[in-house]
């Protein structure tokens, strides 16, 4: 056995991260039912966090493990781990504050290479892997979703042109529910994998478990129940931007940016070119804003959005290289993750005390 | 043909897989609306005929959508 201090550490932060990432990306699988009415938002969230629960346990493909292929396997110990789900966590909440959709995944690659990078210097990340696995898909997902919402959205607005808006609102709002049914378990079959992938590995590197074993089952449900928490309590300012300050969309237009995205999401994984939701569903709302009217798009916020993902990785990288730096100012063993560890649960109590203090909803709710 | 690192035929594949879906998840889910609409104001008008036909319609493409949402399902369940 290796250090369980550590190891605790690791589990905690990985579930940390989970929260986040489902409080993150509410937005992708609610935002636009809840913009045009399809769901009320308390539902919509209660239904995604409900799917995302259930898609956790549908998938058990831990070995495509997140920053496989990215980083050198035989290189990553728990700080560095420890250290990437620091810059994973801090860039989510970052992003939230500004209600930036941002991809939990990139965060998360970005803090590991940070962390490895700092740990072990530039032979620890490989250069095609951040090339495959994370600059081509970031540059494909938004545009591809773009023009399949674009050329989806014209199709609708074809067949269904001459109706009755009303009817045609009611029809496409009950669509709605589906897909964004769909987009929640599928986030949850995707993205709750991730942790347990983490939490998997931790257990490894401990001596807790071998790479023979199955993933124990704690590790599966306190990964379903962390993403679907996080899912339910809802990032509401990255709900706003994506539901309603990218473009005031109506019904049609939300179910072809939902129904679109989890089409390019599931045919992308099919094919074995996984894409970012965050990504993909952004470009669709985008797609379909703009195949209507192009000045319908508020590319001031748009162009923020670009600008966010375009740091995720470089700021993550950084958050994660410096807490590793930290971490072994304090030796090898376990003061260090205690210490960063500590510093971070304190500050995010400091930051969520003084709202609560001051009356206003922690999670920006309204 | 490799660009880098990724094969220019996987991004091909994944952008005509994904057009394609998208249109077709779009498009049959746009019938089920246009049957809907058209076969309730049928109704209302008295034509029965006309009623059952885009009734039809959109059952056929309610069931066309709710194929492409398995298909996605599967999917999802056939992920390594």
């Amino acid at each position: 056995m290796g250090n369980d201090v550590v190891l605790w550490i690791v589990v905690g932060t990985a579930l940390a991260f989970d929260f986040t990432n489902g409080f993150h990306d509410t937005a992708n699988a609610v935002a636009t039912s809840i913009s045009t009415r399809a769901m009320a938002p308390r539902v919509a969230v209660t239904l995604a966090a409900g799917l995302n629960f259930v898609g956790a346990f549908l998938s058990l493909a831990v070995a495509a493990t997140i920053a496989s292929g990215i980083v050198d396997p035989d290189l990553i110990t728990l700080p560095i781990v420890f250290s990437g789900l620091v810059g994973a966590i801090a860039w989510n909440l970052l992003t939230w504050y500004f209600g930036l959709p941002s991809s939990s995944s990139h965060a998360l690659i970005g803090g590991v290479v940070g962390a490895a990078f700092a740990a072990e210097g530039p032979k620890a990340v490989f250069g095609d892997g951040l090339i495959e696995k994370v600059m081509i898909p970031a540059l494909v997902a938004p545009v591809l979703a773009f023009i399949a919402a674009a050329v989806a959205i014209v199709v609708a607005y074809r067949i269904v042109g001459r109706q009755h808006p009303g009817t045609v609102s009611r029809g496409f709002r009950l669509g709605q529910i589906i897909s964004g049914s769909l987009f929640s378990l599928a986030h949850g079959t995707n993205d709750a994998q991730k942790t347990m992938g983490i939490i998997f590995l931790a257990l490894i590197a401990n001596g807790n478990l071998s790479t023979s074993d199955s993933v124990p089952t704690w590790v599966v449900i306190s990964a379903a129940s962390a993403i679907a928490l996080g899912t339910y309590v809802g990032g509401w300012r990255i709900i706003r931007t994506m539901g309603s300050r990218i473009i005031k969309m109506d019904p049609a237009q939300g179910f072809a940016a939902q129904g679109v995205g989890a089409a390019v999401i599931l045919s992308a994984s099919h094919v074995g070119f996984p894409l970012s939701t965050t990504h993909v569903i952004s470009g669709a709302i985008m797609g379909a804003g703009a195949a209507k009217r192009i000045s319908a798009v508020r590319w001031g916020v748009a162009g923020n959005i670009v600008v966010a993902w375009v740091l995720t990785l470089p700021a993550a990288a950084v958050v994660g290289a410096v807490t590793y730096g930290v971490t072994r100012l304090f030796g090898d063993g376990a003061a260090g993750p205690v210490v960063v560890a500590a510093a971070l649960v304190s500050a995010l109590a400091w930051i969520f005390g003084r709202r609560a203090l001051s009356g206003r909803p922690l999670t920006a709710e309204g | 043909m490799w660009l880098g690192v990724v094969k220019a035929g996987d991004i091909l594949e994944v952008i005509w897989v994904s057009i394609v879906a998208a249109v077709l998840v779009s498009g049959a889910f746009s019938f089920v609306v246009l049957g809907s609409a058209r076969s309730a104001e049928a109704r209302r008008n008295g034509h029965t005929r006309g009623a059952v036909l885009y009734g039809g319609l959109a059952a056929v493409a309610m069931l066309a959508f709710l194929a492409l949402v398995v298909v996605g399902l599967q999917i999802m369940l056939s992920k390594d």
